[in-house]
């Protein structure tokens, strides 16, 4: 009886990571080739540009707020870093990397600077402004290339994209430093737990001492650099600066944040349900690619699945 | 009285957990009559008028409409058996138009299943002129002021034909003018032979407008009345008129000292306060004393930097200051705990050493880094402390009970060092004994050198707690008493007065 009830309780708590383990054993079984480790390093690579727009999404949506604009940020500072590094033909990996994590933080942190301020000064709905933002940048990309892409990179410049370390993707072991700087941000320090308050409460956070604007405006920039450096990190992999890259990629975010179980209402969530969002989404394209299954099929497989995971991780009682 | 009762209440009692909220209620409404309910804060005038519209079902005793007995489930029930209320919340939608807003859920058609506009339009017009009021049915809720919205109220219930209109503190936000305005329509519905059923805090227009009165105390009937019975005088003894009990712990006045900690000079905000000043000394408990409505709530926020302030001076701890916001307030050594417990003192889904741990987090940190060891200890040395019941400092607040989950916002400000504590209805919605205990953690605060200033709507508590209360009306201040000799009649003869 006692027994019952603690794996009732457990089912209850860890709906998610248990369907994720599912998930996993079930394609190791029935899928051919899914277990191998070179397949399972692939599924870490076919997530990172998603997991590095996810976790900037993730301190948004944990403030009650959302980011559209992450896609066309993206594609916005794969164009200007394609174009710096080819000012430079003679580039090695260190200016590389330089560039790449350079316009990041300055085309990054502008837009989302840009977002932050209409946001948490001007008080437009979070929806609206970055859908405003989402416009202008992807406006800004076609503009600033003439609708073409950018193309004669140097070849040290593909290292962040295509490079391995051993047997691992440069790229993966920056979303797993990404991933593990944002946890610790988030659970360990006064930031992260402000950010969890005010996503909780804003009128608490506010009678408590905290400056609420502050840490709205934050979120956008962390939001923006992240995702500048996904449009960077995929100009690097796809050795192009496009400006149509990215585009829907705020969806996927969403939905890896959502999947995890991040409430989006704000407040509730973190980075452990947004890696776990990562990973079921990431698994299941990878197995269903393995099986033969259609891209435009995938899609459809996934709408169903996450709407499934969600609808069954909110309507549990309490 | 010749007629037969519209309303017919007999024996209704009604308890929510923990609380008896009325006892044995007797009364009658009758047609073409004005009935004044009176009482304070948590006499039961809420939750009687709650059991006549269907809001909630009375425990034991019968209701009956027009001589047979009835129970309605819901508030639908009780506006199709002609029961409406006209809440003290406005309840109109603000961007439908009047007629919309007025035939809300029971729209006239067309035999195509369209909306009948102009049907609508000219009846509501035809409504809003027998009341008497120059509204168009056609303008917009959004451009139309305050007492315009509540005629549309009223406008819907004639619409509903209803025989019986309560009005819950219909003028608390209406100017003289507009009162006029509404006591004239008022007049109007009394000759249709409608029952009015009105709740008010201000004497003057109970004598004003009523016919009879009944007055309700602790959930039990005192006296129903004629107006001409009873004077004004009479009708707040009979309200507050009650014996004091030992659960307070009112501090040693020794534990006064002379400097000033707090003080306030000419505090204005337009339209919301005046010139509101004041002092609280070291070691004292300060009470705000007033009706709802008053500014007191408004006062404390912009002291504490929540809301701005047109004008005055605020000096804390002998230096002149204007916080801009909490942060600031907090700084120098104030708490504010405010009304709204859980919308806004608590963060409800977090755990009680998150929650204890909010205001002060940053300043134990390490240059940001969270001192985990430091917030579990000092959450789990105020649970010893204030003895909050709590399964762990890991619980959720929204688990615990009223008063444990007030104890968790004391803690934040006490580890927060504050010196100075507002509270705001410390004690709404907490059973008797976590009062007690909440009072004397007042009282041990403040003999510990800190100092409170206590907003309370209980007069008992006002009464039983404070050093000095300020009793404010209508935004400003109508006196302060030294709480010696002082009885709760004084608070109200205060507290009703209408500045202005």
């Amino acid at each position: 009886m006692k027994e019952q009830l603690t794996i009732k309780r457990i089912v209850h708590d860890y709906t998610m990571p248990l369907f994720l383990l599912c998930l996993f054993i079930v394609s190791v079984i029935f899928v051919p080739r899914f277990g191998e480790v070179e397949n399972l390093i692939n599924v870490l690579m076919q997530i990172t540009i998603n997991a590095l727009i996810a976790t900037g999404m993730t301190f948004v949506i944990l403030t009650g707020g959302i980011d559209l604009s992450v896609g066309s940020v993206a594609a916005l500072t794969g164009i200007i870093a394609s174009t710096m590094i080819n000012t430079m033909p003679n580039s090695g990996i260190p200016m590389s990397i330089l560039v790449i994590f350079g316009t990041s933080i300055v085309i990054g942190g502008i837009c989302g600077a840009f977002n932050a301020f209409n946001v948490s000064q001007l008080k437009v709905p979070p929806f609206v402004a970055t859908l405003a933002m989402m416009s202008i940048a992807r406006g800004l990309a076609y503009v600033f290339t003439n609708a073409k892409p950018v193309f004669g990179m140097p070849e040290a410049y593909s290292w962040i994209g295509l490079g391995y370390i051993g047997m691992i993707p440069v790229m993966v072991i920056i979303m797993i430093i990404i991933l593990g700087i944002a946890y610790l941000v988030l659970n360990r320090t006064c930031f992260g737990r402000y950010v969890f308050a005010v996503g909780s409460s804003e009128d608490v956070s506010q009678l408590s001492g905290i400056n609420v604007k502050k840490i709205k405006a934050w979120v956008y920039i962390i939001c923006g650099i992240l995702s500048a450096l996904a449009g960077a990190v995929l100009s690097s992999r796809l050795q192009a600066g496009q400006p149509a890259a990215a585009n829907g990629y705020e969806l996927n975010a969403i939905a890896a944040v959502a999947m995890g179980g991040t409430s989006m209402s704000g407040g509730r969530g973190g980075i452990g349900q947004t890696i776990i969002g990562l990973c079921v989404i990431g698994i299941i394209n990878n197995a269903l690619s393995l099986l033969g299954v259609s891209s435009y099929w995938q899609t459809i497989a996934m709408g169903a699945i996450i709407l499934v995971a969600v609808i069954f991780d909110q309507n549990k009682k309490d | 009285m010749g007629k037969e009762p519209i309303i017919k209440l007999s024996g209704i009692n009604k308890s929510f957990p923990g609380v008896k909220a009325l006892s044995d209620i007797s009364v009658e409404f009758y047609p073409g009559e004005v009935h004044a309910l009176l009482g304070e804060n948590g006499a039961g005038k809420s939750t009687l008028i709650k059991i006549i519209a269907g809001v909630y079902q009375a425990d034991t005793g019968s209701l009956e409409v027009n001589g047979k007995q009835v129970s309605f489930k819901n508030p639908r029930e009780g506006i199709a058996n002609g029961i409406s209320v006209i809440h003290q919340e406005l309840s109109v939608i603000p961007d439908l138009t009047v007629a919309e807003n007025i035939f809300l859920g029971r729209e006239p058609k067309l035999s195509s299943g369209l909306l009948d506009r102009k049907k609508m339009n000219t009846e509501a017009q035809k409504i809003l002129d027998s009341l008497g009021v120059h509204i168009k049915a056609k303008s917009v809720i959004r451009d139309l002021n305050n007492a315009d919205k509540q005629m549309v109220e009223i406008a819907r219930a004639v619409s509903q034909d209803s025989s019986v209109v309560i009005m819950d503190e219909p003028t608390s936000s209406l100017s003289q003018h507009e009162v006029d305005a509404l006591f004239t329509v008022i007049h109007k519905l009394k000759k249709n032979n409608v029952s009015i059923i009105y709740i008010s805090h201000r004497l003057k227009e109970i004598t004003t407008v009523c016919d009879r009165i009944t007055i309700l105390r602790d959930g039990t009937l005192i006296k129903t009345a004629p107006l001409s019975e009873v004077s004004e005088d009479d009708m707040i003894t009979l309200m507050v008129g009650r014996q004091m009990t030992q659960f307070y712990y009112r501090p040693d006045s020794d534990s006064i000292k002379d400097n000033v900690v707090l003080k306030v000079e000419n505090l204005t905000r337009e339209g919301v306060f005046k010139n509101v000043s004041f002092e609280l000394h070291q070691g004292e408990i300060l009470g705000v004393a007033g009706l709802i409505g008053a500014g007191r709530t408004e006062v404390m926020r912009a002291v504490f930097g929540v809301d701005e302030y047109n004008s005055g001076k605020v000096t804390v701890f002998g230096k002149e200051v204007h916080f801009h916001s909490p942060r600031q307030a907090i700084r120098a050594g104030i708490g504010l705990i405010p009304e709204d417990r859980r919308g806004q003192g608590l963060l409800l889904a977090k755990s009680v050493k998150q929650n204890t741990s909010l205001a002060s987090i940053y300043e134990n940190s390490n240059h940001g880094v969270i001192d985990e060891k430091w917030e579990t200890n000092v959450a789990k040395e105020y649970i010893k402390i204030l003895h909050t019941k709590t399964p762990s400092e890991m619980a959720l607040v929204q688990n615990l009970s009223g008063g444990n989950q007030q104890k968790v916002v004391i803690a934040k400000w006490l580890v927060a060092k504050s010196k100075i504590l507002i509270m705001d209805e410390p004690t709404r919605g907490i059973d008797v004994n976590a009062k007690a205990e909440i009072y004397l953690l007042m009282k041990n605060f403040v003999e510990s050198g800190g100092s409170i200033i206590m907003v309370s709507s209980e007069m008992p508590e006002v009464l039983g707690v404070s050093n000095r209360i300020m009793v404010m009306s209508e935004g400003r201040v109508s006196g302060f008493l030294d709480n010696k000799e002082i009885t709760e009649k004084d608070i109200m003869r205060l507290a009703s007065i209408n500045a202005g």
